[in-house]
């Protein structure tokens, strides 16, 4: 039994289709994108692009159209699934809402029949009376739409053409007429066919066309006046219909045009994208006949500029075009109507972030606070890039005002002084020795002066106190300065010109310490009245005198809450202490640490319950619960925050109390269901922080980072935040070396070669090509390439900085030389950190690589030597650090080579068991093997023989595209048609051969392809409360741009969370009705098995948006389990367990 | 060159002619919101059901000839003068044939019902 819960941390971003229409009404410009098994729909508005909603479908899916039958005033979706599910869609808006209704639905797939290795067509006649389907090899199936019958019959024709490239219906005909793009022997052909729905059949149409371009790869239909095709080949461009036939062989047309999106509703023009990235337009041009009709007299195309490489193209409106990519970031662009400068038509107005593909990731803890970041290898060709994502709070940045020595200071206070009773408008930074007053008009900052303000100490502490006072606490005194007199009414000062060493107040309170004697005072108009002195065994290190209120707003008015007990850290025997007000009687005190001092001591209420927190100077976060009646603390809680001391601010934030810890790791404290969370800000350090809610900058955070003073609002809930690096060329596999601060990096670059000689030519400025310093691998294989190829791949290695993303170092490998792997690692007693690239010489006549080379690499005062390289017979597809040694995948085998003395390597043993080897991972002295076709095997390594054996097996034909190793046990593998699946080693089998089987334990169907697995986590690890009993967090990157989370539970939390994943897949309804039990089914070629072992966290979390009502019904009749006993679960207990399970990710 | 491409990038097609004109890539970011996900707790039935195509091509085909033969037949038949079988609408030496296809078909499958009502 395997018991999993699996969860999308980042929706799939990579676009596969984008249409427009009119769906959410007749008046509405709708574009949709489809994003693998996700659709999102927007309206087209003045602003640009209003997002209406994101539809989850469960399926990839593989056809999207609109279409409008007749009577409708707008239109509908017609979508299939690549499992064959159809449904049709339309938009129905409620109150305050909308409704996917669900028209038509059901299964169009065969009991027989090939998958065409073209893929899925799906098309729509004009009239949209009919939907023409290809979906296996040979054979159209036609589905007649008519919107009154009960049943929609589909029907299937065979055709003669096996390989169908394109097929489209064409406009101008009464009956339905197919033309299709075809494949034999002799090339590509075009032909038409009539469909005859009533008879079923199809008859040869009006015209056909053989020996077309070679590479012709589709059709546009050509609406009415002009009517007709257009035929989109390699080198040239087709216009036909019948009668005429203009092709033509534009000279700029180098690379395959992938995408089109038609401009005029009259069919006139039409914006082609290319697979490098070229956008064109097409022009039909026409003449109108004597009898009115028009006919087509010329084509002219023109390139407009370079934008993503596009997958989908949709033209919006107005010259906005939306360019839908998937190996790079998608783009909305501003066609303009006179080149801006040279073939600038294109002008960029916004993009959307794409991971896709995610080729490798490595996690990484860049920044030391204990929380993975994952860095990606996104994209391919020009638009690959690294991305580094990291899970957090994110401060919008609304202004940063350069202040040197800001790093110094000694804290930050907000005031309000110019108009007392509105938002504040002056910012008090203090530094050793003076202070320095900012007022905020509007978003202008400037210093000033304050009346009776002492600028020439260090401020302690200052705020707004009743009465209309103000009040600054510096190491000399109190100062209580009135609105209203604009002037110092009154000071306190310690005897005997003893300093203050520390202070703190509230609206009526201070409390200050003189070294060990702790002083209470209280606010009255004109005056500061001492109440209470104590002395304490030891010096005060910090106080902190918050009233314990939930809600902020009764911290102002002139009811406002008064603390009742305030709390101390002092300095020697490391206590935090609760004395009650206004005695300064001792409550309770607790040691905190033995030589650490405590910094900083806050009393704070969340979600009704009391909290102490209490920072070290290690930067170690200690927080207790409180009970305020007896100043008792308990369930002592610790949390490393950061390494610098670390000082506590309290702000308000979405009406709730929120703690913001300062440090060279700022953290955002606050509280969700009655648990503390922790969570990282994206800024690097922050010395200090306060609220700041002025007129220019409502609710506002001020920050002192690093010489700036940062003004910025806060994210409500954390979440991931993406930087990209752009490489211009494709990445292919990373790596991360501690020692050397850097990244190896392996990429591929296309080079154009010399049409005369050998000479090559970078075709584009990339990250290998501007690197600091770039070498090259002396020539290897004196081998002549037979025949002349344009373009050229060059492997390159890559050293990069981990914290500016500088290529420091490109090594430029072998000509045919490709890169497959790399790692970075110690090998045998050798005290240095190698990177291992392993590669494999790629020649066009050879099917599989014969040979490659493993290249040992040594980085070390910015200089990259080769150190070693050993030449194998084959493609080294995967590196692993193995004791010491360097475990290799080569085609069949699996090697071990040992590092020398001399520093070579040399073959120790291999073990030759599979077809290819694709993928390794190692854990002790075992091997997990991933194979091109023949699932996972596990090798066991026997030091005394020198042995590397074959232990166990799974038996299953899949073919794998990542695997990885969960425990000593479990093994996780994702294979080709989108399914994860984990098998289990039975060690403690009776037989030989069944210790030999790896039992499949659980089964799943993800619906993208995974690309990688690697253990890690995007959230801080071992932080705070997490009740979650999950162990082994591994993350994994697909081909669409997702990240997703696996992680196993125990078998408890996976019984309570599979009844609420079956129950969730009722109440929640399937937009096309699909079954989510089918859905996730483990489905390949050979067979469909019952999902099993894992829970889909993304119908679980599904959970949080349900209404009230809906919750209670998924929790009738549930169990849950507390202490041992099981009672009815309620609606709470849900949503605890699922934002528990939320918070993994 | 230059007036060409003014030709072909004129006129862009406008539905809404005041869609993008307040576009402001920088506000955009601000706003950026992020897109709520649909879900619908609501009963909702398909109003058609696509029905699975369960007729073999082959035994249409078959029918189709069989349908075209008949065809010749009776045509064969009118020219030679023999009223007698056409009125009849069966040709009795095709009847057993199709009792030996017909068992093969499901209840459900409505094109080769359709078909042989037609024949």
């Amino acid at each position: 039994m395997s018991s999993n819960y699996i969860v999308t941390a980042h929706k799939p971003t990579a676009v596969k289709q984008c249409i427009t229409g009119n769906f959410t009404s007749g008046s509405d410009l709708n574009l949709l994108i489809s994003k693998n098994t996700r659709l999102e729909l927007f309206t087209v508005t003045p602003e640009g692009l209003r997002p209406v909603k994101e539809i989850n479908i469960y399926g990839r899916i593989a056809v999207l159209k609109f279409f409008r039958p007749e009577g409708e005033d707008r239109d509908l979706l017609f979508i299939l699934t690549e499992r064959y599910h159809g449904c049709i869609l339309q938009y129905k808006a409620t109150d305050g809402g909308c409704e996917i209704i669900t028209k038509a639905s059901g299964d169009l797939s065969d009991t027989v029949g090939r998958p065409p290795e073209t893929g899925i067509i799906g098309i729509i006649d004009p009239t949209s009376k009919l939907i023409g389907l290809r979906l296996y090899e040979g054979v159209f199936k036609f589905l007649p739409y008519d919107p009154t019958s009960e049943e929609l019959r589909p029907f299937n024709i065979r055709i003669e053409e096996l390989s169908v490239i394109d097929a489209k219906f064409l406009h101008g005909y009464t009956t339905p007429t197919l033309v299709i793009i075809y494949q034999n022997s002799q090339g590509r052909h075009v032909k038409t066919y009539i469909v005859d729905v009533r008879d079923k059949e199809v008859v040869a149409g009006p015209w056909k066309q053989e020996n077309i371009d070679a590479e012709a790869n589709f059709i546009i239909n050509v609406p009415k006046p002009l009517a007709g095709s257009i035929i989109i080949g390699q080198e040239s461009i087709t216009y036909h219909n019948g009668d005429k036939y203009i092709p033509i062989a534009p000279p700029q047309i180098k690379d395959t045009i992938n995408c089109y999106a038609p401009v005029d509703k009259d069919g006139s023009r039409y914006l082609l994208g290319d697979l490098a990235g070229h956008l064109f337009i097409l022009l039909l041009e026409s003449d109108e006949m004597m009898d009115g009709t028009n006919t087509v007299r010329d084509l002219k195309i023109e390139l407009l500029g370079e934008v993503s490489i596009p997958e989908a193209i949709s033209y919006l409106d107005n010259g906005v075009v939306y360019i839908g990519s998937r190996l790079g970031d998608s783009q909305l662009i501003r066609l303009h109507t006179t080149p801006v400068e040279v073939q600038l038509c294109v002008f960029v107005l916004d993009t959307y972030t794409n991971l896709g593909p995610i080729i490798d990731m490595c996690v990484v803890d860049l920044d030391r606070q204990g929380q993975g970041q994952v860095v990606t290898c996104s994209g391919a060709f020009k638009e690959g890039s690294l991305r580094i994502i990291r899970n957090g709070i994110g401060i919008q940045e609304h202004a940063s005002i350069d202040l040197p020595g800001i790093k110094e200071n000694k804290g930050l206070w907000p005031l309000r002084v110019f108009d007392t009773s509105r938002s504040y408008d002056t910012l008090v930074i203090s530094f050793v020795g003076h202070s320095r007053i900012l007022q905020l008009s509007g978003e202008e900052v400037e210093e000033t002066d304050l009346p009776g303000f002492d600028d020439e100490s260090q401020t302690f502490y200052c705020s707004n106190v009743c009465h209309n006072q103000l009040v600054q606490i510096t190491e000399k005194s109190i100062r209580l300065i009135s609105h209203t007199e604009r002037r110092q009414v009154h000071e306190w000062k310690p005897k005997n010109d003893r300093h203050i060493s520390v202070a703190t107040c509230n609206k009526s309170q201070v409390l200050l310490a003189i070294g060990s004697s702790l002083h209470y005072f209280e606010i009255q108009p004109g005056e500061v009245i001492e109440r209470a002195c104590v002395d304490l065994p030891h010096e005060v290190a910090c106080l902190t005198i918050e009233p314990l209120v939930s809600d902020p707003s009764e911290l102002e008015g002139p009811d406002f809450v008064t603390a009742s007990i305030c709390a101390v850290g002092l300095w020697n025997d490391n206590t935090a202490r609760v004395l009650k007000l206004p005695t300064l009687e001792e409550m309770h005190q607790q040691k905190l640490a033995d030589e650490i001092i405590p910094r900083s001591i806050l009393l704070v209420q969340f979600d009704g319950i009391n909290y102490l927190l209490v920072t070290l100077g290690d930067g170690t976060l200690f927080y207790f619960t409180l009970n305020p009646e007896t100043g008792y603390i308990s369930d002592r809680k610790k949390v490393p925050l950061g390494t610098q001391p670390t000082s506590l601010s309290v702000f308000t934030s979405g009406g709730s109390r929120t703690v913001f810890a300062c440090s060279d790791r700022p953290t955002v404290v606050y509280s969700s269901n009655k648990k503390l969370v922790f969570s990282n800000v994206n800024l690097k350090e922050v010395s200090h922080m306060c609220p700041l809610d002025s007129d220019g900058y409502p609710d506002s955070l001020a920050l002192a980072n690093d010489n700036t003073l940062l003004i910025g609002t806060i994210d409500e809930i954390q979440k991931l935040h993406i930087r990209t690096v752009p490489l211009y060329e494709s990445p292919r596999r990373i790596a991360y070396q501690e020692e050397s601060q850097c990244f190896g990096l392996v990429t591929l670059r296309t080079d154009s070669v010399d049409a005369t000689g050998d000479k090559m030519k970078i075709t584009r400025p990339s990250a290998s090509t501007q690197a600091s310093v770039c070498t090259k691998s002396p020539p290897v294989d004196g081998r002549s390439v037979e025949g002349f190829s344009a373009t050229a791949d060059i492997g390159s290695l890559l050293i990069i900085d981990q914290h500016t993303f500088e290529v420091h170092h490109a090594y430029q490998l072998d000509t045919n030389e490709e890169p497959l792997s790399i790692m970075s690692c110690k090998l045998g007693s050798d005290p240095n950190s190698y990177f291992v690239v392993g590669t494999a010489f790629v020649y066009m006549e050879e099917t599989e690589p014969k040979h490659g080379r493993i290249l040992v690499f040594h980085y070390i005062d910015n200089k990259l030597t080769l150190v070693a390289e050993k030449e194998v017979k084959g493609a080294v597809f995967c590196l692993c650090q193995f004791n010491g040694h360097v475990l290799a995948a080569i085609n069949t085998s699996v090697s071990i080579y040992q590092w020398t003395t001399e520093k070579e390597l040399r073959a120790e043993c291999s073990n030759q068991s599979n077809i290819l080897a694709l993928y390794l991972k190692c854990k002790g002295d075992f091997v997990l093997v991933g194979d091109l076709m023949r699932s996972m095997s596990i090798l066991n390594y026997k030091h005394v023989e020198g042995n590397l054996d074959e232990i166990a097996k799974d038996y299953s034909p899949n073919w794998m595209t990542a695997v990885e190793i969960l425990d000593d046990d479990n093994f996780l593998g994702a294979e080709n048609f989108y399914n994860v699946f984990i098998c289990q080693k039975d060690s403690g089998a009776t037989t030989d051969e069944e210790r030999s089987k790896l039992r499949e334990a659980a089964l799943f169907h993800v619906g993208d392809s995974i690309n990688t697995f690697r253990h890690g986590s995007l959230v801080m690890q071992n932080v705070g409360e997490t009740a979650v009993s999950s162990k082994g967090h591994i993350l994994f990157g697909t081909v669409h741009g997702s990240i997703g989370v696996i992680t196993t539970v125990d078998e408890d939390l996976y019984a309570f969370l599979h009844s609420i994943q079956n129950r969730l897949a009722k109440v929640i309804k399937s937009v096309g009705n699909i079954d989510h039990e089918s859905w996730r089914s483990f489905c390949t070629n050979e067979k469909t098995e019952a999902h099993r072992g894992f829970v889909d966290g993304d119908l679980i979390e599904c959970f949080l948006d349900l209404n009230r009502e809906k919750m209670a019904e998924v929790a009738k009749g549930l169990m849950v389990k507390e202490h041992g006993t099981k009672r009815e679960a309620t609606v709470d207990d849900l949503i605890k367990a699922v934002e528990e399970m939320n918070r993994i990710h | 060159m230059e007036e060409d491409k003014g030709e072909i990038l004129g006129n862009f097609p406008s539905f809404n002619a005041m869609n993008f004109t307040k576009f402001d890539p920088q506000s955009n970011d601000k706003k950026k919101k992020k897109i709520s996900v649909y879900l619908s707790t609501e009963e909702s039935k398909p109003q058609q059901v696509i029905k699975k195509d369960r007729s073999s091509i082959l035994l249409r085909y078959l029918y189709q000839q069989l349908d075209k033969k008949k065809h010749e037949n009776l045509k064969h038949k009118i020219n030679t003068g023999d009223s007698q079988a056409s009125a009849d609408g069966n040709p009795p030496d095709d009847e057993p044939r199709r009792k030996i296809f017909k068992p093969s078909h499901s209840k459900d499958d409505v094109t080769s019902t359709s078909f042989s009502e037609k024949t």
